[in-house]
């Protein structure tokens, strides 16, 4: 994952627990440094190792840390350079959450070792619509909860988002119910 | 009609959402839907100049000089609004107009939020966005990149002046310490010259040992103060012609007694003649003493000490002092020409010294114009040789 993930965690438990709690949670997940580069691409291993590490340190379990995480990711990468990128995928929720392969196909034209996850959406009516996430990466539905949350926040569109099916099921994705609130 | 495809006009909005549709006259009579949204006054189907400025091709205003122009690259200014430009080509339809095939001329990422774009607004063949979110990306990028580096340039500052700070009080303490001590062996030096006949013969045995402890002391505070002193900048060399062979000697000599006890044999290869350079006096004798200490210390019993001179490729001087002693591993080699460091702690307690030593030597040398290496391996000896430019080489060896 591109160092910007892991920013945005470190940015998220300073603001949230101090620079003390953030250096405690790297040195238990075993990374020596505290900081990282936007660009720079880490393991995946690392970012699951800061989410254990956190869970354990905050004592909070890691689905409810990576759904915050997802909420906090629309504020923190708004406040970056990509700020304006992210308007750009579109108006509303619904044509943000459609476009967001269009937007991450531009985006590994200068980023190219980036493996975005797939988003589509059907079902669509007045009322919501159901959106089907894939992904390689395991365990990150809470994540995308999250995230969704945070991009409905920045349309001003209240919903509620369930997690309705998915690969424990023996899909080969997620599927989520998106309500307009 | 194409190969039996048809192109319809939602087909060329999808392909070309800023498109613009001229009758003969020049007119607007349609437009693509973003072009249209960006430019509401499209509606009231305009003269093409009256809404653009034709910044290229120049002189090309009515309908047939600019269907002349059908191979050159249009660029449309509005003159509404002017961040939104167009660029693209005309292709004259036969009697009944024309078409611009046209697209956004995009130069950075804040166009698309000040035109109020988003993805939808583009076609999907349409390169400008990738343009724009490579340029961002990069951006970005370097935006990063100079953090980091400010970053660590503070780090570096702080650090340098941490060890600035660090290096003042180290000589300002070694400066206060050497006073009183001066005294101490002053004193002990007047007690044991007042001799046996006023001084109890127990007390005369306390009175050498507060010497030698007071003399091993001030070595150490002297090591200190030179290490302050050349980290500050502040070492200055007084060079003359020297004679390195007659400083190998006294250097020998003040081993030779600890040689001795220890059955070392200390042997001199290339000073049979006068090896002279251009150097500091007192500093060549506290390279070479420190060098012939560390290979006498670090020796076995009945070991062996080899101080050689030998003309390096160049046309430079080397000095070599190689014992059959204890050796280090190569891995820590050069940390002991770091200043507080030894091979490891056992070392310093076995031994003593403040691993200046040799951090004190190597800068030493350096001042010269010199550079020194440690060859070395566990329980194979070490050899430490030093190496003078040619430059500092005098002609008394003739």
């Amino acid at each position: 994952m591109y160092g910007l993930v892991n920013k945005a965690m470190r940015e998220l438990v300073v603001k949230a627990h101090g620079e003390p709690v953030w250096r405690k949670i790297c040195a238990e997940a075993g990374y020596a440094d505290t900081e990282f580069n936007s660009m720079h691409q880490y393991p995946d291993a690392l970012t699951y190792q800061l989410v254990g590490a956190a869970s354990k340190v905050l004592d909070t379990p890691a689905e409810t840390l990576l759904e915050t995480f997802g909420e906090y990711w629309t504020d923190f990468a708004q406040s970056t350079d990509f700020g304006r990128l992210m308007k750009f995928a579109g108006r509303t929720l619904l044509e943000f959450v459609q476009n967001l392969d269009q937007m991450h196909a531009k985006i590994k034209f200068s980023l190219p070792d980036l493996t975005p996850p797939s988003f589509r959406c059907s079902d669509v009516s007045e009322k919501g619509f159901r959106l089907h996430y894939y992904s390689t990466r395991q365990g990150l539905a809470p994540l995308v909860i999250g995230m969704i949350k945070g991009v409905a926040k920045m349309h001003r569109t209240p919903i509620t988002i369930r997690r309705d099916k998915g690969r424990d099921e023996g899909l080969d994705h997620d599927e989520f119910v998106v309500t307009y609130a | 009609m194409l190969h039996g495809l048809h192109l319809g006009a939602a087909d060329l909005d999808r392909l070309y959402p800023c498109h613009l549709i001229l009758d003969c006259d020049t007119r607007v009579i349609a437009a693509g839907r973003v072009i249209a949204r960006l430019l509401p006054e499209l509606s009231a189907k305009p003269l093409l100049k009256d809404v653009f400025l034709i910044e290229r091709p120049q002189g090309a205003t009515d309908f047939d000089a600019l269907c002349r122009a059908r191979d050159q690259s249009f660029l449309l200014a509005a003159r509404s609004r002017g961040t939104v430009r167009l660029k693209g080509e005309i292709f004259p339809v036969a009697g009944a107009g024309a078409v611009f095939f046209t697209v956004l001329w995009l130069s950075d990422g804040g166009m698309l939020d000040e035109l109020g774009l988003t993805i939808g607004d583009f076609a999907i063949g349409d390169a400008s966005p990738d343009l724009i979110f490579l340029v961002e990306t990069q951006a970005a990028l370097l935006r990063d990149a100079q953090t980091l580096t400010e970053r660590l340039k503070a780090a570096r500052d702080e650090a340098v002046a941490a060890s600035r700070l660090k290096s003042e009080f180290l000589g300002n303490m070694s400066h206060e310490l050497r006073t009183p001590l001066n005294a101490i062996i002053g004193f002990a030096d007047y007690l044991l010259s007042v001799g046996a006949e006023k001084v109890p013969p127990k007390h005369l045995e306390y009175i050498k040992d507060i010497r030698s402890s007071g003399l091993f002391l001030l070595d150490i505070i002297n090591d200190l103060l030179d290490m302050a002193r050349i980290e500050q900048g502040k070492f200055v060399l007084e060079e003359q012609d020297v004679d390195l062979g007659v400083i190998v000697r006294e250097a020998v000599k003040s081993v030779a007694e600890k040689a001795r006890e220890r059955a070392i044999r200390i042997r001199l290869t290339g000073f049979d003649r006068p090896v002279a350079v251009r150097a500091d006096r007192r500093v060549m004798q506290q390279v070479l003493l420190n060098l012939l200490s560390n290979a006498v210390k670090f020796n076995r019993d009945g070991g062996e000490v080899e101080v050689s001179a030998d003309a390096a490729p160049r046309g430079d001087l080397t000095v070599r002092v190689a014992d059959t002693g204890i050796g280090v591993a190569p891995a820590v080699i050069p940390q002991l020409f770091e200043p507080f460091r030894q091979a490891d702690s056992r070392v310093a307690r076995k031994y003593g010294g403040t691993g200046l030593g040799l951090a004190i030597v190597r800068r030493l040398v350096e001042l010269h114009d010199g550079r020194i290496t440690m060859q070395s391996a566990p329980d194979a000896g070490t050899t430490v040789s030093f190496t003078l430019p040619r430059s500092r080489l005098v002609g008394l060896a003739a």
